[in-house]
């Protein structure tokens, strides 16, 4: 019979660092995807990029220990960087390179990505290249780049969805774009 | 139309006598065939082109299309030439044209093995006057070419790495041959087999049994699987059972530079690179 498989939710480094660097707008929603990792629900894929940036920045603080430790945990997933993940990753810089696709630069501006952040670098690349050899059902990231071409390409064509963690369940939202005008929601019931 | 264009056509005839219209359904599914047969070409061939209808007839189904480089909006007139050149010669020799590699050959064996029954299928380009039939020799020189240039099938590699799993089935004690079957989480019905020549590792297996290792050596992956199906173990690193350090524990330990969240800080660390 065949034996059932958790999902794989694949995390970019924002979401480590996010959590190392105690950010207030991404803590509640990172955090609260913990359970389903300690259930057994989902597996949480760390890319070898992912490793590499993550343990760079805590290599000789009093972070080392505990990173790797958490690095140990059943529920943490090494995805390792092999000949396929590497291949992929080529072609995924080719086709989003803007001599490639000369208007993408400016449909990512269209869509709210910052001017200076509208490249798929070698880490970007390789990392989506890892969501998809793995085949993930999520990569979680809060990197506007890759969320736009998450919604514009990736999902409709391999169905792995790029974006922030799923908190929709959570009682407060963390705050978005949608809600920096300063100005006070009004709750109707 | 222009005629001093370079351009590559398609065309449907219906054959018999009442010469009736042709298709449309066979006429969509042939001229697909024979757009993915172009796009192959000029894929193989190097150049970004998109393809722009320049001629449609309706009565005789017949569509002619130019490839236009994305870069300059220019007509790449090299590829017109390239491309009926070669089929012109594949259909005389039976031998693949320098300029088709396996996958536009394929490609092209997979247009001319879909032309639709009773119907005549000829491509030609905006200047030659006589077009090339579709026919079973044409099929026949196709497939001979596709045989002399075969597609590449994907082989086995092996590459240095670890895999984590759960140490399931302990397989043979036998000296000169000790094994074990290593679950993996996210393809758990396809356990790797692992061998390992280090009798020291014994005791690792001991400890891990049952739970999760991480072993490191020689992985051997099939074409197109994330995972390993087989593995020469050098080490066997067993994981803690439970939990010592969950996400909540991290929280705070590092502090960015003022003013970088992580986002930032990721982003300038990939620019750097």
């Amino acid at each position: 019979m065949p034996i059932s498989k958790p999902a794989l939710d694949v995390w970019d480094s924002c979401c480590l660092i996010g959590i190392l660097n105690e950010e207030k707008d991404k803590l509640p929603a990172l955090l609260s995807q913990t359970q389903k990792f300690e259930d057994g629900g989902a597996l949480l894929g760390i890319p070898s990029v992912v490793v590499s940036e993550v343990v760079t920045l805590s290599d000789g603080t009093s972070a080392e220990e505990k990173v790797n430790k958490f690095l140990d945990n059943h529920y943490v997933e090494l995805l390792q960087a092999t000949r396929e993940v590497a291949t992929l990753s080529s072609r995924m810089q080719f086709r989003f390179d803007s001599k490639q696709m000369p208007n993408l630069k400016e449909r990512a501006i269209a869509a709210g990505v910052p001017k200076t952040n509208c490249k798929l670098t070698r880490a970007d690349s390789d990392i989506l290249a890892s969501a998809l050899v793995y085949r993930a059902s999520r990569l979680t990231t809060y990197d506007p780049f890759l969320r736009f071409i998450g919604r514009e390409y990736i999902t409709k064509e391999a169905g792995v969805v790029i974006d922030i963690p799923d908190s929709s369940w959570l009682p407060f939202p963390p705050p978005n774009k949608e809600n920096t005008s300063g100005r006070k929601l009004k709750v109707v019931i | 139309m222009r005629q001093n264009i370079p351009t590559l056509s398609l065309k449907i005839e219906t054959t018999g006598k009442r010469n009736r219209n042709v298709d449309v359904d066979d006429f969509l599914a042939t001229a697909e065939k024979w757009l993915h047969a172009l796009k192959a070409f000029a894929n193989e061939q190097g150049e970004q082109v998109r393809w722009e209808i320049v001629g449609l007839r309706k009565s005789s189904a017949l569509i002619q299309v130019q490839p236009v480089k994305i870069r300059t909006g220019k007509p790449a007139a090299i590829l017109v030439k390239r491309w009926d050149e070669g089929i012109r010669r594949i259909e005389k020799t039976g031998r693949p044209s320098a300029k088709f590699t396996p996958v536009s050959l394929a490609a092209l064996k997979e247009f001319v093995f879909s032309v639709p029954q009773n119907t005549l299928v000829s491509v030609g380009n905006g200047f030659a006057t006589k077009h090339l039939h579709v026919t079973a020799l044409t099929q026949r020189r196709v497939e001979e070419a596709a045989q002399r240039l075969p597609l590449e099938q994907p082989r086995e590699y092996v590459s240095h790495g670890s895999v984590r799993g759960r140490l399931a089935v302990l397989d043979s004690w036998n000296p000169e041959e000790r094994s074990f079957r290593l679950q993996l989480p996210l393809a758990p019905n396809k356990p790797v087999k692992c061998t390992y020549r280090n009798g020291a590792l014994v005791a690792e297996l001991g400890e891990g049994f049952e739970g999760m290792v991480e072993i490191t050596g020689q992985l051997r992956y099939r074409p197109d699987q994330p995972w390993p199906n087989t593995a020469d173990v050098d080490s066997i690193r067993v994981l803690p059972r439970s939990p010592e350090v969950s996400l909540r524990d991290l929280v705070g330990l590092v502090r960015l530079p003022e003013g970088q969240d992580s986002v930032s800080y990721i982003r300038s660390v990939r620019d750097a690179d």
